[in-house]
């Protein structure tokens, strides 16, 4: 499951990264959460469909292996908007102020 | 003793109807043939009962349980969240980039390893990548794996292909080792060692399942020339 998780996660974050370039990090974050998952599973099925009978046998519906990997970016996501948000506070602290 | 029943399956491509009205048992114990020239629809045959290809009207018979056919994509798919049958495809399934020790601890705990780690022949496969090893060291491995995993049942596509008589010879040793708590099926198109293994044979022609009895109704059902 773990191995499915990070195949899927690794090509939703390859979205997020492209996102971030067109929007403000929070947006892209906001993307990664909600649909960074259905489209990362849409590029495992493209490239790596195979591998999902692997899964089957253990008992994994795609379903369930869809629904978990969705809900755990899904509660991630606002994790590192937190992140994103504190990382930002603390470069702003130090940086010099105009008049 | 678990039986599996498969009964009144029928598979349509649009007018075309692959699967007509197919029914078998299989119990524990038991090893079945299934023969069928390419296209007659042995693989979608196996996909279907795993539950990975919907059917248009069927039903799967447990012991008493009783679990329709999947008609449509939206249906759950209880076959596999219930874990009643194990299913090898044509392709190989396991991640290629990725080396054997690292994968088996994805299927198997603790002890349950050492089923894998000390097959034969394994201590030179285990150490390597599976796009390092050879189709058929591929194929022995993930025979190995689906058989030692605990469903009652395993449905097998194409195990020998393009694998050197050295691992045909393990896999048969080992699928005679699982037929005391498994039911099989196997298809294949390298006839004789399927024809070997089995204690009942069925073909698949003109979407059908029949029973067959002698090597000379392979040829009957043109699925082999006469002067075999």
């Amino acid at each position: 499951m773990w191995r499915f998780y990070k195949d899927v996660t690794s090509y939703a974050l390859l979205i997020l990264v492209i996102t971030l370039f067109f929007g403000n990090s929070i947006i892209a974050i906001v993307f990664f959460g909600i649909l960074g998952t259905p489209i990362g599973f849409l590029a495992y099925n493209y490239f790596q469909k195979d591998e999902l009978y692997g899964y089957y046998n253990l008992g994994y519906t795609k379903a369930k292996l869809l629904a978990k990997c969705w809900l755990i970016n899904f509660i991630l996501s606002p994790l590192l908007i937190l992140i994103v948000l504190l990382i930002s506070k603390f470069l702003s602290i130090g940086a010099p102020t105009s008049y | 003793m678990a039986l599996l029943q498969v009964i009144n399956l029928h598979k349509n491509y649009g007018e075309r109807k692959l699967l007509n009205s197919c029914s078998f048992k299989l119990q524990t114990g038991e090893i079945i043939g299934v023969f069928g020239r390419n296209g007659a629809g042995k693989s979608t045959f196996l996909k279907i009962l795993f539950g990975t290809i919907t059917a248009q009207e069927g039903c799967i018979k447990f012991n008493e349980s009783r679990f329709p056919l999947r008609r449509t994509c939206w249906d759950k798919n209880t076959i596999i969240s219930k874990g009643l049958i194990g299913y090898l495809p044509q392709f190989s399934f396991l991640p290629k980039a990725v080396r054997v020790w690292d994968i088996i601890p994805n299927y198997f705990n603790g002890e349950e390893q050492n089923l894998i780690f000390t097959a034969p022949r394994m201590a030179d496969i285990a150490k390597r990548k599976v796009n390092e090893l050879s189709l058929g060291q591929r194929r022995y491995l993930e025979v190995l794996i689906l058989g030692n995993l605990k469903h009652p049942f395993l449905l097998l596509d194409e195990p020998f292909s393009m694998v050197e008589p050295l691992f045909k010879e393990l896999i048969h040793e080992f699928l005679l080792s699982l037929k005391e708590k498994k039911g099989i099926i196997i298809t294949d198109h390298y006839y004789q060692d399927v024809w070997k293994l089995s204690d009942r044979k069925l073909i698949l022609h003109t979407g059908k399942l029949i029973p067959i009895e002698n090597i000379s109704d392979l040829v009957k059902h043109n699925y082999i020339l006469g002067d075999f």
